[in-house]
């Protein structure tokens, strides 16, 4: 038993060190780094005969590295001025007509710490006009700015701590999510904003004070694809030029996936009017290193292929894992759990659907085939078929359900039929049986245990880096196998049982002196 | 290296069995799952040990056929006291103790119409109270409960657990029901557990689940130093028994009748660990 156990642990470990070492040399760095690829998409309906659109790409810079891959179809013209690359395609648009743009973006996080001897006062402001300089919807000559600027400044010491104050006011400002212009002064008036509006207000506040500050356009960059781009801000503090994101709450930093692609108060893109026009940014991380040499399931390579799907691979994987952790806590911590691994598959709609309706739909189903269940217990209905009645029930919920949310708009109507009806009905059904078994009390003790051990499989398996370990070697599978044989050898005492036994020790003095 | 870690746990060192040991050290190693049917299922049970003329409550009968209910009903017209019970029920439920008076059948004082114990026993075998398996009834004789021990306990019926090793009795609890525990002597159903002497048969903890008591809780007898009656034939029983039985380790619970002295109530495989608490004694101390 122990070689087995040790054997399976050996094999997978070894197997995945000889793959890492192997595969080494070319993938230096990737741990702290992120990789992106990004593409715009356009499609353009109508016809024009001057059709024009400009946007941006990316830059190098000390976080970030980009790598335009090529593509089919219209290249556009490369445009560089002081700051940015433009891109600009330029041409007849007689018919319908997609054109996509793709490049590769490596990033990683950048924090700075602001040195509180920090000046700002031999700073020769010529190279900086631009940057203090007040514009029609950054007005930081306005007087409400000024005197903004004065009373929040007020009583401040260093350069720093007047950053912090300015920066620290405009984060506490409601957002919204009005995605249209908003000026620095509107923004100030109506305490209530979105990205581009706080940016600006920061930005005038900034100048106001006499640090140069200017736009920052980008994307955070999440995998999907999406309409919405970001602004934040960049201040020259120190002779470098510091992020600042007042929305998100970055202060002097910014995350991985944040993708700066120009400078300035601009849009990311401006196109001929007249035509039928939309847009989209389609992201998805890079995994950068695959480990392919010495693969025996190069799981990546079949997923990128197309030959199978990627998600049911994840939970293929994820299932033992999950199974493992069940088990930690059946027999060592001791909790007691309905079905021995219905919590796993509980566990990952939870992680569709989220903790919080998952938890309150699974609690509703639990409660409404209580009731049902004792009802039709109270009737002598015999098995087979109250479980057909239970299902029913469970359905009938969960379309009702759905009904109800697509009107409230809470949560998406679709998240309670991706849940596992089946499942549910069968542990709805032994909560029921519990408590005509046992009490009320001790089914909800159970319960409880069900939903802790769920709760901690969501926050394990929802971990995209353990997923993407298993992808990539599968093969640790093995160790599962391997520290279970353990675990299935291990007589200590379960947690539980120390409370259980507790008054081992407590026996009376006088009764033990008796026998 | 990691053999101490696997064999300890640190409070509790050599203490107390918990349910990892038990299953890895007791029931694996000792019983075949192939067997485990012997225990699980009474009617086996009963068979195996009326074969070879062990002492268990006489079986008036037994219905496998919701049909069967009604002729096999009146072909028991002429008892006055009977016990009705699943096969493979759990925890004592679905037992049902019936006296016929003359208003007609009463489990205490309520009364049972012929059509609720008629739909009591098809439930048995729809197996209501044997987790969704089909079941079988079986109808018994009532025990009545030894007089040296009523004195001890006001409703319902002791029993007294005693686990086999090897076919050698190594620990011992007798089962008192109490008012909380509804006349069900199990320990987590609100049950008292006393620990018994092994060589002398003589009553020594009494454990109530959380803590120890020296009184019964209902009828305040004192408990400690109590013997139990016949604790030698009880002890030819078990071993007896553990002849019978193709279970190395098991739990035999035993019921000592006033008339017909101790008998077999029923085997258990994975007997459960309080009676270590009863006996304030840890079963790694006797394997």
């Amino acid at each position: 038993m122990k070689f087995t156990a040790y054997l399976s642990i050996l094999i997978s470990l070894v197997w995945v060190g000889i793959r890492i070492a192997t595969n080494l040399p070319d993938n230096s760095g990737v741990l702290t780094e992120k990789s992106y690829e990004v593409t715009y998409s356009f499609t353009l309906e109508g016809i024009k005969e001057r059709m024009r659109i400009n946007t941006f790409m990316p830059q190098d810079s000390d976080r970030q590295h980009i790598k335009r891959i090529p593509s089919q179809g219209t290249l556009p013209q490369f445009i560089p001025d002081q700051k940015n690359m433009r891109l600009r395609w330029e041409f007849p648009l007689q018919a319908d007509t997609t054109i996509s743009f793709t490049f590769e973006a490596k990033t990683r996080a950048i924090a700075y710490v602001l040195d509180p001897e920090l000046n700002n006062s031999s700073l020769p402001l010529d190279p900086f006009e631009q940057e203090l300089k007040s514009t029609e919807v950054i007005q930081s000559d306005a007087d409400r700015i000024i005197k903004k600027v004065k009373a929040l400044t007020l009583g401040s010491a260093t350069l720093a701590e007047r950053m912090e104050r300015l920066y620290q006011f405009v984060y506490e400002i409601p957002s919204d999510d009005i995605s249209t212009l908003t000026s620095a002064l509107t923004c100030l008036e109506q305490m209530s904003c979105s990205c581009n509006g706080k940016s600006r207000l920061l930005v005038a506040l900034l100048r106001a004070e006499g640090i140069p500050a200017r736009m920052v356009g980008g994307l955070i960059l999440n995998e999907g694809s999406k309409r919405t781009s970001h602004a934040w801000v960049q201040a020259y503090l120190g002779n470098e030029w510091v992020p600042f994101d007042a929305l998100n709450g970055h202060y002097a930093s910014i995350p991985a996936h944040y993708l700066e692609i120009y400078t300035g108060d601009e849009f990311l893109i401006t196109r001929s009017k007249g035509i039928e026009f939309d847009y989209r940014y389609s992201i998805s991380e890079v995994r950068s290193n695959q480990y392919t040499k010495l693969a025996i399931l190069p799981l990546w390579d079949l997923i990128d292929v197309g030959q199978v799907p990627e998600k049911p691979v994840r939970f293929l994987l994820l299932l033992p894992i999950g199974a493992f952790l069940v088990s930690v806590f059946k027999n060592v911590i001791g909790l007691k759990s309905f079905g021995v691994f219905l919590p796993v598959l509980i566990a990952f709609s939870f992680i569709e659907i989220g903790v919080i309706p998952g938890t309150l739909f699974f609690t509703s189903v639990l409660f409404i085939i209580g009731l049902a269940s004792s009802a039709l217990d109270r009737w002598g209905i015999l098995q087979t078929p109250k479980m057909v009645i239970i299902l029913s029930i469970t359905s009938l919920y969960c379309l009702v359900l759905a009904f109800g949310f697509l009107q409230t708009d809470v949560f998406p109507p679709s998240s309670v039929l991706v849940f596992p009806i089946v499942i549910l009905s069968l542990i709805a059904e032994r909560f029921a049986r519990k408590v005509e078994e046992e009490s009320l009390k001790h089914a909800c003790v159970v319960y409880l245990h069900t939903l802790l051990i769920t709760l901690a499989c969501v926050w394990v398996l929802k971990s995209i880096t353990l997923q993407h370990l298993l992808v990539t070697f599968p093969e640790l599978i093995l160790s599962v196998i391997g520290i279970s044989l353990f675990l299935g050898k291990w007589i200590g005492l379960r947690v539980m049982e120390y409370s259980r036994f507790s008054a081992f020790n407590r026996l009376p003095e006088m009764e033990a002196h008796h026998v | 290296m990691f053999n101490r870690w696997f064999r300890r746990s640190p409070r509790f060192d050599n203490t107390i069995m918990g349910i990892n040991e038990r299953n890895v050290r007791m029931i694996y190693p000792n019983n075949h799952r192939s067997n485990y049917k012997f225990a699980d299922d009474k009617i086996l049970a009963k068979q195996l040990l009326e074969q070879h003329g062990l002492a268990c409550p006489v079986t008036y009968a037994t219905i496998s056929r919701i049909g069967d209910i009604e002729t096999v009903w009146r072909s028991l017209n002429h008892q006055h006291h009977l016990v009705i019970k699943p096969a493979k029920g759990r925890g004592g439920g679905g037992i049902l103790v019936l006296t016929k008076t003359e208003t007609g059948w009463k489990q205490g004082a309520q009364i049972w119409a012929e059509s609720q114990i008629f739909s009591h026993m098809a439930n048995i075998m729809f197996g209501v109270f044997s987790f969704g398996d089909s079941d079988r009834v079986i109808i018994e004789k009532k025990i009545t409960p030894h007089t040296d021990l009523l004195a001890l306990f006001d409703k319902g019926v002791a029993d007294i657990r005693i686990i086999m090793l090897h076919g050698q009795p190594v620990m011992a609890m007798l089962r008192l029901p109490t008012s909380t525990s509804k006349g069900k002597a199990n320990l987590h159903q609100g049950g008292l557990g006393v620990g018994i002497c092994m060589h002398t048969g003589t009553l020594t903890y009494a454990y109530n689940g959380s803590s120890y008591t020296s009184f019964h809780p209902d009828s305040k007898a004192p408990i400690r130093g109590t013997q139990l009656p016949e604790w030698n034939s009880i002890l030819t029983l078990s071993k007896a028994v553990s002849q019978v039985f193709p279970l190395k380790y098991m739990g035999i619970d035993i019921v000592i009748d006033a008339h017909e002295g101790p008998m077999v109530l029923e085997v258990n495989v994975r007997p459960g660990l309080g009676i270590q608490m009863a006996n304030h004694k840890s079963l790694k101390e006797v394997i």
